[in-house]
């Protein structure tokens, strides 16, 4: 009976039904098989009020979606063009640059694609890049970045461990810095990559023109300071994350309101909304998986996940290589949010007994995560670089197929070499 | 004719959601900041500050995902579905409907005895403000999410048969 009902639950998972309610499906079916009370889901969904800095998810994505509103993403790439277009394949790196900085500040939400790839691709294209290697670019660009302070994936990863306890404890300073190096690898990888395809005949390049850099500057001159507001709130200490966070959307609220203008008071409620939808899909999964999780722990799943591994696999190295694998297939069909939501919990124990550090678990989840949006069958972004450039998926998987097959490396090197991740970290 | 009703009732309950969510949201970053100046500027903060935004967290959350329950933007695999023809395509979304509805119903139900708990024993969440009074949002999300996958259960999801194709 209890199989019976197990198997309908994953059938109508891979149907399309919600998450949430899959999730909380299968903790009602746990709890009423032990024979606890059923309640003890609401007490479950409402921990979700007894969790420190959660407050941070909402308000970072309440400014992320404020900046994607207004014209943030055209004065930025003028910026990032002024300052780095005069490279050789200025243009194309230009274009992950500006991706990975706009990602990191608007949060992995598929926005990047929308914002920046209607401004990138035309001129890509004349610039003389081809049609297909820019459509790829740009496609695997969109969730470059996410690695980057201030990383609300990485938060929420930070948050999902300390709820699961497990052992696992770290400054929250450390993992959100952890994340630069890996990130800034990813973009350098692929610029190295850009210029050796263009080796043997190389894109035309821009003159480097002080003139436009200080107009850039001056036309960014409010939206500058909101990198350095984080990245100071976050390790001066003096601040929480989730008080950066507030702080952070108060500020890019007065600069879009008042000075820019961009965005009308009565369009706040609309983005308000769409904002808090987003959110609310990822906490709402987040209160389901604590009730799940927590009877999954007493039935004693992860021993038993830990023990059936460790029978069949020896060395750490093969269970991360394994757990790549599993993480990039994970991120192909699954929401990044919800993977972390859902996963975490799950394999924090286990990778703890093999002796992976928390924070370099998380470094890998995420590089893996970023390259699982734009991996087929469905990666996220495939469907929005589809939509928002009128292209089939099918010549988005193979314009991005080589880029994925880079940034995959870049996945081994960041997994094979941990101090890279934990240069931050006091050991 | 009486879809029609409901459907107003449905997009004026819409209507309060957004605007309480819009409180919610606002009212969290500004006691934020309040609660950073404060400490920074005159060395002291309102001791109930932190557990008051949590408990806005949570507000935020359930209203904004019974906003996302309305057009059924839950997040999901879908994969399976883009794939399934038409046809077959209205019957699954229906069935789907109906599996949300029946799991709302009877969480709905047992988070309804989790507040009535809480308020014959009243805890307090923070400042003079009871627990149970903050978590009725448990019970009102889920009969809410009920309804509407309801709904979405009698007329189908036309945001998603038209949107596969």
């Amino acid at each position: 009976m209890i199989y019976l009902a197990i198997i309908l639950l994953l059938l109508l998972m891979f149907c399309g039904a919600p998450l949430f309610a899959v999730i909380l499906g299968a903790s009602l079916l746990g709890f009423y098989a032990n024979e606890v009370d059923l309640s003890v889901v609401a007490i479950e969904l409402y921990n979700i009020a007894e969790t420190p800095l959660l407050s941070s998810l909402p308000l970072f994505t309440f400014a992320g979606y404020l900046l994607s509103e207004s014209n943030t993403s055209q004065r930025m790439l003028r910026l990032v063009k002024a300052t780095f277009g005069w490279m050789p394949d200025g243009l194309a790196i230009v274009a992950v640059i500006a991706c990975a900085v706009f990602t990191a500040l608007t949060g992995a939400s598929g926005v990047t694609i929308v914002a920046l790839g209607a401004l990138l691709l035309p001129s890509l294209i004349k610039a003389g890049y081809k049609e297909r290697f820019s459509l790829g670019l740009i496609t695997s660009s969109g969730s470059m970045g996410l690695l980057l302070p201030p990383s609300i994936p990485l938060i929420l990863y930070g948050i999902i461990v300390q709820q699961v306890g497990a052992g696992a404890s770290f400054d929250f300073d450390e993992l959100i810095l952890s994340g630069v190096l890996p990130g800034l690898l990813m973009i350098f990888v692929m610029s190295a990559y850009i210029l050796w395809v263009h080796r043997a005949e190389p894109v035309e390049r821009t003159e480097f023109k002080w003139p436009e850099l200080k107009v850039a500057l001056r036309q960014a001159s409010w939206e500058l300071p909101l990198p350095i507001l984080i990245l100071v709130g976050i390790f001066s200490g003096v601040m929480a994350v989730s008080e950066v966070a507030a702080i952070a959307a108060l500020y890019v609220l007065l600069i879009e309101v008042i000075i820019y203008r961009e965005i009308k008071l009565n369009q706040l409620p609309d983005i308000v909304t769409r904002a808090m939808i987003m959110v609310a899909g990822i906490i709402l999964i987040l209160g389901c998986s604590m009730a799940f999780t927590n009877f999954l722990i007493d039935a004693q799943v992860p021993n038993m996940i830990f023990d059936w591994i460790k029978e069949h696999i020896d060395s750490k190295w093969t269970f991360l290589l394994l757990l790549n694998v599993f993480l990039l297939f994970l991120g192909a069909i699954l929401d990044i949010f919800a993977a972390l939501v859902i996963v975490v919990p799950l394999i924090i124990p286990v990778a703890l007994g093999f002796g992976i550090h928390p924070i370099h678990l998380g470094i890998i989840f995420l590089a893996n995560m970023q390259i699982g949006y734009f991996t087929p069958p469905v990666g996220m972004n495939l469907f929005i670089a589809s939509y928002r450039f009128k292209r089939p998926v099918n010549e988005l998987y193979q314009a991005s197929f080589p880029f994925m097959i880079v940034l995959l490396g870049v996945v081994l090197l960041i997994t094979y070499w941990p101090a890279l991740s934990l240069f931050f970290v006091e050991q | 004719m009486l879809l029609n009703s409901i459907r107003t009732l449905d997009n004026g309950l819409a209507r309060i959601e957004k605007i309480l969510l819009f409180i919610v949201v606002f009212t969290m970053i500004g006691m934020a900041v309040l609660q950073i100046i404060l400490r920074n500027g005159f060395g002291f903060g309102i001791v109930w500050a932190e557990s008051f935004i949590r408990i806005l967290v949570l507000w935020s959350a359930l209203i904004g995902a019974m906003l996302a329950a309305k057009t059924n933007e839950h997040i999901k695999i879908d994969v399976a579905l883009h794939k399934l023809p038409e046809k077959y395509l209205t019957i699954v979304t229906r069935l789907l409907s109906l599996f949300v509805c029946i799991i709302c119903f009877i969480a709905a139900y047992h988070s309804y005895l989790f507040v009535l708990e809480e308020y014959n024993f009243p805890n307090t969440a923070f400042s003079q403000v009871p627990t149970w009074a903050c978590a009725a949002i448990i019970p009102l999300f889920f009969v809410i999410t009920g309804l509407r996958y309801f709904f979405l259960l009698i007329v189908g999801d036309q945001s998603r048969t038209s949107e596969t194709s």
